[in-house]
This record gives C-alpha cells, structure tokens and sequence, in this order.
C-alpha cells in the first residue's frame, strides 16, 4: 500500500533532507514562476512518486507558500493509506460534478499544505480528465494556491500525466535506481513527448546506500551530524 | 562566420565528451558491487581444486642403471677412443629399443600382469645420459614394491632383447631399482593456488557478464541521455535515515 510519508519537518536536521532542499532549489532555478502547477510521475509503479511529491509539497510549504497535493490516482484501490480520517470523497468527486471543490478538500492536513485526495474509481476513468471539469478545476487551484502538485499514476499504467500536462507548466519524472528498463523509459518519454509536456528534470530515488556514497559521492551525510553540532 | 565555427566546435568537442567510455572506475565498481557473486562462483571452483588436491594418491618411482659397453676387458693402456665413441651412438639406438611391445608382453606374461603393453609403456621412462653410456630405466606406480620389480624386469627384458637382435652382449645393469622410500611430490600448494585463480576469473568473467546484460537504468547519465534533460535530485533510500538524527 503507498503510504503518505511525509518527513520533512521544520526542525528536522536529517542529511536525508538535503536532497529535497537540492530538488526544491533546483525547481526555484528552472522556473521563476508565481502560481505553478507541477505534475510527478514515473515509469513503473513503486518508484517512490508519491513520498516524492509529499516531500516536495511539504518542503515548499515548509517556506511559507500555500501548497496543495492533488492525488490524481484513481486507480489504485485504496490511496494514501496513512491518511487518518476516512476518504469518503475526493476529485473524481469533483469531476462527476457530485461535489464542490471545497467539501472534498482535506484543510490544514500540514501547516501551510492542504490535500484533495482521490477515491477509487471503475471504468471511464481516463474520459474524466478529458472534459472541461479537470481544466475549470486546475484553474482555480492555481489562482489559490501558491502551489499545486499533481500525483500521477506511472505512465506505463496511464497516460493521465501526459493528459494533465496541458494544464500544468511542468513534469517532474521519478526514477527509480536500478527499477526501470531502458525501453521502458525511452517509451513513456515518447508519451510525454506527443504531449508536448515540458518535462523539468529528473528525480533519481531509492538509490541504495554505497552506490549512494561511493558511485554518487555523496558521503558528506556521515559528518552531517557532528557538522551541525560544532 | 567565426561564431558559428566556434559553437560548431565546441558541439563537436561535447560530443566526444559524451561518447560511451567505460571507464576504470565504472569496472572497479562493477567488482566491488558483485564481490559476493565472485565470491560465490569461485568457491565451487575452489572447492573442486582442493578436493583434488586432497585426494591424489601417492606415487613412486623406481630408477635403474644400465651401461653400453663391449665384452672386452679394458686397460687403461688399452682404451679405444673409437670404441668408446661407438658405444656412445648406440645409446640412442637402445633407448628406442627399450620401449618396444615384445618386451613389454615379456614383462606381463612372466608377472602375470593384468594390464596391457601400453599401460606400462605410458609409465615407463627411458632416457639417454648425454655424452654417456649411461641409459636410465624409470617406472612410476602407486605401490613402491611393483614399481621397482617392474623397473628391473624390463630392465632385464630389455637385455635379452638386444642380445638377440645384435647377436652379442654390451649392455649391463649398473644399478638395479630399490623399492623407494618417498613418494613424488603431491603439488597440492600449486593446484590451490591455480584454483583459486581460475574460481575469482570464473566470477569475475560472470560479473561482468550479468553486468552488461542488466537492462534496468543505473547512471545518472544514462537516465538524462534517455530523457533528454537533467537530474533534478538524487534521492537515497530511506533506510540510510537511520544514521541521522530525527
């Protein structure tokens, strides 16, 4: 089950961190933009999209922006398992026109960062984010919000990110180390590409941890500790 | 005109950049991230290499002494360099001789032998001494008794023989053989070593067998080659949480 795994804390002082402030600077540099909408997506399932984009939102949030986390899943039966209320709806809600954007949206679920979560769905899902209802509803999160992330199932499942990418100004795509098959890959960035989404970088996850300190160099988190102390 | 060029030529210079090199630092961590595979392709190597070596059975060598000369008494007034150089070129010719089938079925009928003229042929070593009279009779067998009866059998067969074809006797056993006491060397120590080396070249040839054949994406500059834009963040598993503080 994929569950909501958000770490990153204001008074946390874990190295692990340091990646999400490099992806979040990284962002800020791409794109000096007000008011983004920003897609994650990947190739396969269980490459780590969805703790991805919590983190982001959160450490975007963390700065004082107003973030929202849009679930855009509705395949998988039972989404964000970690969630503690129960999720009677969510934004096939919305795009059935059964509810209003604002019932369905989960307040304050972090400080500064709201959640619309999505609830399983059978048949003609992909039609609903085809109609008008997904275009209205996007507009109106980014006039209210500093930030939209838009969690989308792998591409290799559906092409959802690719749909959503009309209405969103970039793709992030998560890797996951030593997960993916080159055709695979090569594939679902050809779905991207006849979208024309403009795709802002690359996030690598799960990378275990030697190849993370001796292939990728990054051994500084051993002295990240005793750093911060002196 | 000289803009262009000087873009074109830093393309072109990128480019070779870019080309697929593998470098010694990518092979040095193919081997360190299979270490456990090499290890475990080498031990059933290994392993078969020190059950042989453990498992070889001594072996014994019997030697015997034979001589070419003539039926003359010699005196020291009376030694024939001509004489001496003659016998000298027999020696080749004996040391063929020594080897035939006849003498070998002699030497297994008059033993009751169960074995075949060439078994003992393969065993038996006959050598010339350079610039000598001197012949060399040796036989190897596991059991040091039969190797040395053996030796002095066809050392004695080998007598007959030529008495009958060259129809008089110049050849003479200097020294029979004497049951050995030690057996040949086992070489267990070579065969370990040369196990071993075959065992980690067996792993390693795996190594980088699976390594070349393994499709799943790895390097950051693979995945931004495929996907034509950049690594926006590495992101570690969250297991390595653990060794910082929450």
């Amino acid at each position: 089950m994929p569950k909501l795994n958000i770490f990153f804390k204001k008074d946390s002082d874990n190295y692990l961190l340091e990646s999400f402030r490099i992806l979040r600077s990284n962002m800020h540099f791409l794109e000096k933009k007000e008011n983004k909408v920003i897609i994650f997506t990947s190739t396969i399932p269980n490459e780590g999209k969805t703790t991805i984009s919590a983190n982001y939102a959160m450490s975007e949030a963390v700065t004082g922006k107003n973030v929202i986390l849009v679930n855009c899943d509705i395949r998988r039966f039972r989404p964000f398992s970690g969630l503690k209320m129960e999720i009677a709806h969510g934004i096939e809600s919305v795009l059935l026109g059964r509810k209003k954007i604002n019932d369905v949206v989960i307040k304050d679920f972090e400080e500064n960062l709201d959640l619309l979560p999505s609830k399983h769905l059978n048949g003609g899902i992909t039609e609903l984010f085809l109609g008008d209802r997904i275009k209205e509803l996007l507009e109106g999160l980014r006039k209210r919000y500093d930030l939209v992330v838009l969690d989308t199932p792998p591409l290799t499942i559906a092409t959802d990110a690719a749909i959503l990418s009309e209405y969103a100004d970039g793709v992030v795509y998560v890797c996951g180390y030593n997960m993916v098959k080159k055709e695979k890959m090569l594939r679902a960035k050809k779905i991207l590409e006849r979208a024309r989404a403009k795709i802002y970088g690359v996030v690598i996850n799960k990378i275990d941890e030697k190849t993370y300190v001796n292939e990728y160099g990054y051994d500084e988190y051993k002295y990240y500790s005793s750093y911060i102390k002196k | 005109m000289k803009r262009k060029k000087r873009e074109e030529d830093l393309r072109y210079e990128w480019e070779d950049e870019d080309d697929d090199e593998i470098e010694l630092m990518d092979l040095v961590f193919i081997l360190i991230r299979s270490w456990k595979l090499i290890v475990m392709s080498a031990l059933p190597v290994i392993v078969l290499g020190a059950v042989f070596a453990m498992t070889r059975p001594d072996i014994y060598r019997a030697e015997a002494t034979l001589m070419v000369s003539s039926g003359q008494i010699y005196s020291v007034n009376n030694l024939d360099n001509a004489e001496i150089s003659k016998n000298q070129k027999l020696v080749s010719s004996y040391t063929e001789i020594a080897k035939s089938k006849s003498i070998m079925r002699n030497v297994i009928r008059k033993l009751d032998l169960d074995m075949e003229p060439e078994e003992i042929a393969k065993l038996l070593k006959v050598t010339p001494i350079d610039d000598t009279e001197f012949i060399k009779l040796s036989y190897t067998d596991k059991n040091a008794q039969r190797a040395a009866l053996l030796t002095n059998e066809v050392a004695g067969e080998f007598i007959l023989k030529i008495k009958k074809v060259m129809s008089f006797e110049n050849l003479k056993i200097v020294e029979k053989a004497s049951v050995p006491d030690k057996a040949l060397p086992k070489k267990r120590a070579l065969i370990l070593a040369v196990s071993l080396v075959l065992g980690v070249m067996v792993g390693v040839f795996i190594a980088f067998m699976l390594e070349f054949l393994h499709s799943k994406l790895r390097k950051p500059e693979d995945i931004e080659k495929i996907m034509g834009c950049s690594v926006l963040a590495n992101i570690p598993d969250f297991n390595i949480e653990k060794t910082g503080e929450k």
